[in-house]
């Protein structure tokens, strides 16, 4: 990437993270995958929720990836259970120049902070659901998507700035 | 907050432009053209116009804010520059809005295409092979899971001001050796 115009460079970056996402995504649609990775994860999620929410009083259950409050219920499904941040995120990453190790570091410092942001979501919009449920569309889909992308998005540009340049700097 | 007042603005408008332009694209392959795409708020109502009518119940219904919402995240990569209001940065930004708009119509066809493609049993299986229904069925939740997200970090990747888009180090180091022989 660091061979060649800018321009050819972002083309290149760009071409590299459709491809990863493509890929990431064609793995994670996979049946198995799904059912036995994805699918168990978002009930983890689920169940992280249940346990923060009961943490706050909120009276909480839970039945595999729905959460149903007495007047509200949320059924957690791809989308919303930060995987595809953690995508974005992990496509980014491959595309930029950098080494295993400093790709590895920031994927997993990255993942936790995304999944971290995306408990704060869910729980949000659950109590939202409950509370105020004539801005849970609107801030479900104009906000909270936006901001859990955006954070993504800002941690790869830190990390690209911070860590993945300098480390191949050292290792030229 | 500017972002989305001007996305939640902008919505019933440019659902109108999006049902229209992506009229016109699905009907190339048409021969008869035969669909209408109709705006009803931020909805694109599909219909064919060689199948019997069929209550609005079973019609496919686009809700265009769940593909343009995108737009929201673009404005707010682009207006996160240190030099937001710079000639570069706005004319950068305005590519790429304008990119956005070619795939918002990718999506909303690829939409009516898996609508077309799995939905009508002998029809659609007369009419689209096990490739086009696998594609056509894939591509909409390609783009709703990562697309609607990885389409408009590329754009913005590619239309933010040059100096900003590569990387910088990598290069200087690797020159480095080679400028001093």
């Amino acid at each position: 990437m660091g061979i060649g115009t800018p321009r050819k460079s972002s083309l290149l970056f760009v071409a590299r993270f459709l491809a990863a996402l493509l890929v990431f995504y064609v793995v994670a649609a996979l049946g198995p995958v799904n059912d036995h990775v994805v699918v168990p994860f978002t009930e983890l999620v689920v169940s992280a929720t249940a346990f923060l929410l009961r943490s706050l009083h909120q009276p909480i259950d839970v039945v595999g990836t729905v959460i149903r409050s007495p007047r509200f219920a949320l059924d957690v499904r791809n989308g919303c259970n930060g995987v595809e941040a953690v995508m974005v995120l992990a496509a980014a990453m491959l595309a930029f120049p950098a080494t295993l190790r400093s790709r590895l570091a920031g994927l997993l410092a990255g993942s936790a902070a995304i999944q971290i942001l995306n408990l704060v979501r869910v729980v949000s919009l659950v109590w939202l659901g409950e509370h105020h449920r004539e801005f849970f569309d609107f801030v479900h889909v104009g906000i909270w998507q936006s901001i859990v992308i955006l954070a993504a998005v800002s941690m790869f540009v830190f990390w690209s700035w911070k860590f993945a340049e300098k480390t191949l700097a050292t290792r030229s | 907050m500017i972002g989305l007042a001007v996305w939640g603005g902008l919505s019933v408008p440019y659902t109108r432009l999006l049902a229209s332009l992506s009229e016109t694209v699905v009907r190339l392959d048409e021969r008869p053209p035969v669909t209408t795409i109709i705006p009803q708020g931020t909805l694109m109502m599909v219909d064919r116009s060689d199948f019997p009518p069929s209550p609005s119940s079973v019609r496919l219904a686009v809700q265009s804010t769940d593909i343009t919402f995108n737009l929201i995240l673009l404005m707010t990569l682009f207006a996160a520059s240190s030099r937001a209001l710079s000639d570069r940065n706005v004319f950068g930004f305005a590519g790429a809005a304008a990119a956005l708009v070619f795939v918002h119509v990718a999506a909303v066809v690829s939409f009516v295409k898996a609508y077309y493609a799995l939905s009508f049993g002998p029809w659609s299986a007369s009419h689209y092979g096990f490739v086009a229904r696998h594609f056509w069925g894939a591509a909409p939740y390609f783009y709703s899971v990562v697309g609607v997200y990885g389409f408009a970090v590329a754009l913005w990747w590619l239309f933010r001001p040059s100096s900003q888009s590569t990387p910088k180090q990598p290069v200087h180091a690797r020159r480095t050796p080679q400028s001093a022989t």
